[in-house]
Formats: structure tokens, C-alpha cells, sequence
């Protein structure tokens, strides 16, 4: 039982400390179809998107707000606004290459923080950058591992249909993990649920509200 | 031939109450006696959260408590369901999402505390409470709080406060936080002193 127990409390670091997916090659026409079931979730195009988000936050605190981003997967632009539910206005940042912070309260005051918002939710809603690099089979399923200067990030099919990313940085810690849910017929998902690992761990659940093609 | 004195009488009655309720309004004095009357508030509401991101307003649902002395409970229920609750000096949150129910614990409650007794204030007719905000009582049973400091008016610019033709009763609250982000609550469906269970402000 104790021993149940402590490898319950443990699971979250066995998984960060997994390591990236060992990768099976496959046939071409396999591998090109891998690809598109890998980037289904991203967005293709400009994307106004409202989500209920909930979230625990370091320190064990619950916390409940709306978020609106218009995205752009083009040049990766985004409008990030977090508001309370009764309509607060915590954040309005825009980043287009560079940040701005239009109104920023608390904590969203800090341009370090802001920064770390904003590439929690392009983790999240675009494609990772580059080509995929590797693309097969692994142990959990089929797989896209994408390379950049700042590390490596998987994207993989889960049995359920459902697609998870793992962000790991240049010394393949895992640093984020990223489950897209209820896939809509547009490819947007219901629901995203992202872990941050690290120091500080925290954890969003974000449900979609609304969803609104801009182009 | 009954019932053409019926509505006479009926008609008579709404003139007598209209004219009963011209003046509230007028004065400070007016709003804090109209609002003394009430023990009880309880009424639907619609937000319209209107920001230039949004090509039109994201719109909530809910219905609104207050008991007097500072009891209330504000819970949305489209298109989050969502409960914020004051009782005894303590503000509790909780979200539902299908049959799950979690209580918002983060830092932000505390500025929801603030913000809640100033309702409650405000439902007492005492919109001189927060000496954060000069109150202006204008024409048309509008009341405007500006905030005295910059830090605050960098946060919120304005609230204006409509009041019902009924004594005690706000209509909708304007909240801007710049010229182009605001914040719409509009009340309908109001019923004073209606016998409100105390579990309603308790929990969920």
C-alpha cells in the first residue's frame, strides 16, 4: 500500500525524467500521414479563440479565468487578454516578434511572466517550428519529433485519438506536456490540458467557449 | 363591466406607485432611504464584456442574491457556471464543470473580497464607503464613482451605477476600464424581500 502510494507521488517525476520517445521508422506514405494526424490540433489559420481556463497554480492554489487570444499561425502573432469571470481584465498583451503589455495586474505585470504566458499558448495552438525531423512508431504510438535550438518537442497519437506534446528543453528535461481533447470537426480541440514541469509546477485546463475563423 | 373597473382600478394603482417613486432617486438622502427598505434583492442578470478584441460581446448569464446585513451570492450560469458567495465577511468561488466543483483558492479572491463589499454597500445606498471613489449623484438617478487616485484609475476609469424607478433597486452597473474595455450588468426579473434560504450564501 505505502509503496502504491509513493509511486503515485513519484509518477510526475518518473514522467519528466522519462526521456524522449525511442522512434520506429516507417514507410514514406505511412510517415507523410503521421505528420497530418501530428498537426491537427495547431491552427492554420487566423484564430479568435475564447476558453474557460482553470488551473493550479505553484503553491497548490486553484484559479478560474477567461482567456480570448487571437492567434496567427503566420508569423506566429498573438493577442492574449485574461480576465476574471465577472469581466476583471488581468492581462492585455500583444506579441508580434516583440511583446507589448497593454495592461498587466499582479503578477502579469512582470514582462518575464507575460513571456512565459505567451509561450505556454503557442505551445499550444501552433505547430511546433521547423520540419518534423523524425516521424515512426514508438512504444506509446506513432510520433513527430521536431528540433530547435531550444530543444526538442514530440507530438503523439494517443489510442483514445486524442494528441499529446512534449516540450523538452536542450538537455531533453521534459518541461511541458500538452493533452489536446474533444478535437472538433475543425480540428480546434474541446479541451487542452497543459502541465509545466521544473521548478515551479503548474497545471491548465483550458475548454473551449467560442471559436471564430478571422480569415 | 367588472373587469373594465379592475383594470381602471389597476391603472390607478401604477399612476399612485409612479408617482410614490418620482423624486427617488434625486438626493443621497432618497437613495439611502429606498434602500433601507430592502432586506432582500434577488434578481437575473446579463454581462456584456465589450473589448476591441472581440468582433461583438461575450455575453454571461446568472442570477444574482443579496440578503441584508452583506449576504450574496453571484452565480453565473452561461457560458462558465460559476458561484461567488459573501457571508459573514468570507468570499468563496467555485466553478462547476460537469459534475466537478472547485473552489477558486488563488490571490485574486482577495480583490474579489474588496470588490463584493462594495456591492454590498451599494445595496445599502452607501456609495461613499470606498474612499477610494468620489461618488456624483447626476440627473436620471445615475451615480458615477470616479476613482481619486491615478494607480486605481489606471485599473478601472469609471463605474456608473443606473438605479430602477423602484427604491433601492439598481438597474445595470457600467464598469470601464478604458474607452474601449467595459464591462455591462444589466438586472431584470427583480424581486425585493423575498424570503432567501441562508444555504444559498453558504455553499454551492
Amino acid at each position: 500500500m505505502m509503496r502504491a502510494a509513493f509511486l503515485l507521488l513519484m509518477l510526475p517525476a518518473l514522467i519528466a525524467c522519462a526521456g524522449i520517445l525511442k522512434i520506429t521508422p516507417v514507410s514514406s506514405a505511412e510517415k507523410e500521414r503521421i505528420i497530418k494526424r501530428c498537426e491537427a490540433p495547431f491552427l492554420k489559420n487566423r484564430w479568435r479563440l475564447v476558453h474557460l481556463i482553470s488551473g493550479t497554480l505553484p503553491g497548490g492554489a486553484n484559479a478560474s479565468m477567461i482567456g480570448v487570444s487571437v492567434a496567427s499561425p503566420q508569423g506566429g502573432g498573438i493577442r492574449c487578454i485574461l480576465m476574471s469571470i465577472e469581466g476583471f481584465v488581468f492581462l492585455d498583451a500583444d506579441y508580434d516578434g516583440a511583446l507589448v503589455i497593454k495592461r498587466g495586474i499582479g503578477p502579469f505585470e512582470s514582462e518575464s511572466f507575460v513571456k512565459g504566458v505567451i509561450r505556454d499558448i503557442s505551445l499550444m495552438l501552433f505547430r511546433p517550428g521547423g520540419e518534423a525531423a523524425e516521424t515512426g512508431s514508438s512504444g506509446e504510438g506513432p510520433v513527430c519529433r521536431y528540433r530547435s535550438d531550444g530543444g526538442v518537442t514530440e507530438a503523439l497519437m494517443k489510442d483514445d485519438g486524442s494528441v499529446e506534446i512534449r516540450a523538452y528543453d536542450a538537455s531533453l528535461n521534459l518541461m511541458r506536456l500538452v493533452a489536446f481533447k474533444k478535437l472538433r470537426h475543425d480540428g480546434i480541440p474541446g479541451r487542452i490540458e497543459l502541465t509545466g514541469y521544473g521548478l515551479l509546477r503548474y497545471s491548465l485546463e483550458l475548454d473551449l467557449i467560442e471559436a471564430e475563423r478571422l480569415d | 363591466m367588472n373587469n373594465i373597473i379592475r383594470k381602471l382600478g389597476r391603472l390607478i394603482s401604477i399612476v399612485f406607485l409612479s408617482a410614490a417613486f418620482i423624486g427617488w432617486g434625486d438626493t443621497w438622502d432618497q437613495i439611502k432611504k429606498g434602500a433601507g427598505t430592502i432586506s432582500s434583492v434577488e434578481a437575473r442578470f446579463v454581462q456584456e464584456k465589450h473589448m476591441e478584441i472581440l468582433s461583438r460581446p461575450l455575453i454571461s448569464r446568472g442570477t444574482f442574491y443579496f440578503q441584508a446585513p452583506k449576504s450574496l451570492r453571484w452565480e453565473y450560469t452561461s457560458p462558465v457556471r460559476s458561484i461567488l458567495l459573501m457571508h459573514d465577511g468570507s468570499v468563496k468561488r467555485y466553478i462547476k464543470k460537469g459534475d466537478t466543483i472547485m473552489q477558486d483558492s488563488s490571490a485574486g479572491m482577495q480583490a474579489m473580497q474588496v470588490v463584493l463589499s462594495d456591492i454590498v454597500q451599494w445595496m445599502k445606498g452607501d456609495f461613499n464607503a470606498n474612499p477610494g471613489f468620489i461618488p456624483e449623484l447626476k440627473p436620471g438617478r445615475v451615480i458615477i464613482l470616479t476613482p481619486r487616485d491615478k494607480s486605481v484609475a489606471d485599473i478601472i476609469q469609471r463605474i456608473e451605477l443606473r438605479l430602477s424607478n423602484k427604491p433601492g433597486v439598481i438597474r445595470s452597473v457600467l464598469i470601464y476600464e478604458s474607452k474601449k474595455s467595459y464591462t455591462l450588468l444589466d438586472f431584470s426579473r427583480v424581486k425585493l424581500n423575498a424570503r432567501i434560504p441562508d444555504s444559498l450564501f453558504l455553499g454551492v
